[in-house]
């Protein structure tokens, strides 16, 4: 028997723990990094990974909106940045494999609130709407396809998030310099890949394939809400809640967003909720 | 002296006396009276010794019981940790941030005092081991539930922090079962920190056996420079546990080459990798043999039956009527008994 093995062991859990929780406070000492109002729509209820009752913890899962297909900002210069190798060595001819084994990485993203991403993609929205309203009298699409689109655009503007990644770099610093502004920018850490794809309808896959890089997921996607603040969700165990991901077709089945949250990260990019206040049913930051 | 060395000695003191009594039984040797019940004095003597101070098996029945008691005690262990688990995360919500930071901290020192006082009351360490796996388990939910708690960014340096925690119990106590957790840990961070060099997300690890090789390599040598005088049984599992990564990478990539850093075509890598998973079992059997090592012979032996069983169903299970295929593995393993046996007696006339 090694006579202080158990005491090395004490000794290394005390020395982790001071370790973790000074840095959680070097994250929240001082100005935050940014700090913004965002609502359910953004950060709904988090499911829990066990069975119902079995975790009574509650945690908001950070719902950013990758429908846009305006990921053209995310181009090979951008990949090349981020320490990718772009170009396959010559004698790999297949790009397809080439691109699809390239492993992950971590990068810094910048995802805009409500902003001009956000404005881009409604007008993209309601451009293809047009353009089925004008074939629809040819034929070449059906009554039933317009109304779910539109039903579709409708619910997106009551209940889907406004967050949308804008930018990507190496260095968080850089980019919150390229975006000042605190209340509207978040910079967090992410997991990025290259994705060789051809556009939708492309008539010459071959030549139209592009190299764009693609956000697999936030780092820290999930945010606890702390005991103190649960009560501030309104309805939390009855109401009808927004469910991260899940897109609504009919006007009857869109839940609206029944709380708002006070967002901080802090000078490690790691976020916490600093409040919760509920929302006004009629209310909600309905975009229609 | 330690356990292991006690066990060893009550084991040869058994054997000793089984062999004398069949050879008085054949006429090849008698004791004399006098000479016998001093042996027989002494025997008792260190055995009563052994089991005061060690707690050793000092008959079969015994070994077999404790086996027993040393698979309840796993079960056990892993029952209680998750019992753990599942309570911490039903009545946390409960609590405020303060208090669940205090109990996360508290949980992992109080089971490690534990430890510490069941390996001082009772010399088996069964219940000292099951403690040292809930003490883990406790350590483990402490930093899962910190990130958590406060959304920091996941790290592999975590894997360091827990496998540190569990090898500083395992070699203070001789704990098999905390060294394995130890250098699972120690494993995992290992293989991130060699996928994070070439620049990868490090939770994406797993997607490259190789980082595994590396890792295990290193468990391997470190079974092998580390001396474990106090601990002798502990080089062997390093060794075994070292291995067992490096062969089960070998196999996912002999295949499944596309999973390889390799840029060559998957069909090359696959073919590369099953060559060296043949080379390196053969190598690692002729090892084994040559340092005594049982536990690497035998991992090379299943490997290298394993490499071959998945060749032999990449080239016939597509084609060949099952019942001759199972027929042909069968007549396989009976053809290999017939070579190491072979080989077994020859090494046997070469050691006489």
């Amino acid at each position: 028997m090694t006579p202080y093995g158990w005491l090395a062991a004490i000794a290394l859990v005390l020395a982790v723990n001071a370790l973790v929780l000074t840095g959680v406070r070097a994250n929240r000492i001082g100005a935050p990094e940014a700090a913004l109002v965002l609502t359910e729509r953004e950060l709904p209820l988090a499911r829990s990974g066990l069975a119902d009752g079995e975790n009574i913890g509650i945690s908001l899962q950070f719902d950013w909106n990758n429908e846009s297909r305006q990921w053209d900002w995310f181009d090979r210069s951008k990949l090349e940045q981020l320490g990718f190798k772009v170009s396959p060595p010559s004698h790999d001819t297949n790009l397809w494999d080439y691109y699809r084994k390239a492993l992950p990485r971590k990068a810094w993203v910048v995802l805009e609130y409500e902003g001009e991403a956000w404005a881009s993609f409604r007008s993209a929205e309601e451009r293809e709407i047009a353009e089925m309203e004008s074939k629809l009298p040819q034929g070449e699409t059906t009554n039933e396809e317009l109304v779910n689109a539109r039903g579709k655009y409708a619910n997106l503007l009551r209940s889907g998030s406004r967050l949308f990644p804008i930018d990507v770099g190496p260095e968080p610093k850089d980019l919150r310099r390229q975006y000042p502004d605190r209340s509207r920018y978040i910079v967090t850490a992410a997991k990025v890949r290259m994705n060789y794809s051809v556009p939708p309808r492309s008539i010459d896959p071959k030549s139209d394939a592009r190299l764009r890089g693609f956000i697999t997921e936030i780092l820290v996607d999930r945010i606890q809400v702390p005991h103190r603040l649960q009560s501030s969700i309104p309805d939390i165990e009855t109401g009808r809640r927004i469910y991260p991901g899940v897109r609504y077709y009919s006007s009857d089945e869109t839940p609206l967003p029944r709380y708002q949250v006070e967002l901080r990260y802090g000078d490690r990019y790691e976020p916490w909720v600093e409040a919760i206040k509920p929302l006004p049913s009629e209310a909600g930051g309905s975009d229609s | 002296m330690q356990k292991d060395e006690a066990q060893q000695r009550a084991d040869r003191i058994c054997a000793f006396r089984d062999e004398l009594a069949c050879l008085e039984q054949e006429g090849v040797l008698t004791l004399p009276a006098g000479d016998r019940r001093r042996l027989e004095t002494y025997h008792d003597q260190t055995l009563a010794e052994l089991a005061r101070l060690f707690d050793v098996d000092t008959s079969s029945a015994q070994k077999q019981m404790s086996l027993g008691m040393r698979i309840v005690s796993l079960l056990g262990a892993l029952a209680i940790s998750a019992a753990v688990f599942f309570f911490f995360y039903r009545f946390w919500g409960f609590l405020d941030t303060p208090v669940q930071v205090a109990i996360l901290v508290t949980a992992p020192l109080a089971a490690t005092a534990g430890v510490e006082i069941a390996a001082r009351r009772e010399k088996t360490l069964y219940f000292a081991s099951l403690l040292g796996l809930v003490a883990f388990t406790c350590f483990v939910l402490n930093l899962s539930v910190l990130g958590t708690i406060f959304n920091i960014t996941p790290s592999q340096n975590a894997f360091l922090a827990w496998g540190a925690f569990a090898l500083a119990l395992a070699y203070a106590h001789g704990l098999r079962l905390l060294l394995v957790a130890g250098l699972t840990c120690l494993m995992g961070y290992l293989a991130a920190t060699v996928g994070t060099w070439s620049g990868c997300y490090w939770l994406s690890f797993g997607e490259r056996p190789e980082n595994f090789i590396a890792a295990g390599l290193v468990l391997f040598a470190l079974g092998i420079v580390i001396p474990h005088r106090s601990r002798p049984r502990f080089s062997g599992t390093y060794r075994v546990y070292g291995l067992l990564a490096v062969f089960i990478a070998i196999l996912l990539l002999a295949n499944y080459g596309w999973a390889s850093y390799l840029t060559i075509p998957a069909r090359q890598i696959e073919y590369l990798y099953q060559g060296l998973g043949f080379l390196g079992a053969g190598a690692t059997i002729w090892l084994g043999l040559r340092r005594q090592w049982s536990g690497v012979t035998n991992l090379g032996s299943i490997f290298l039956v394993l490499f071959l069983y998945t060749k032999f169903f990449d080239w016939w299970w597509d084609w060949m009527p099952k019942y001759l295929f199972f027929l042909v593995l069968g007549l396989f393993a009976i053809a290999l008994l017939l070579v190491l046996k072979r080989v077994r007696y020859r090494s046997l006339e070469v050691g006489s």
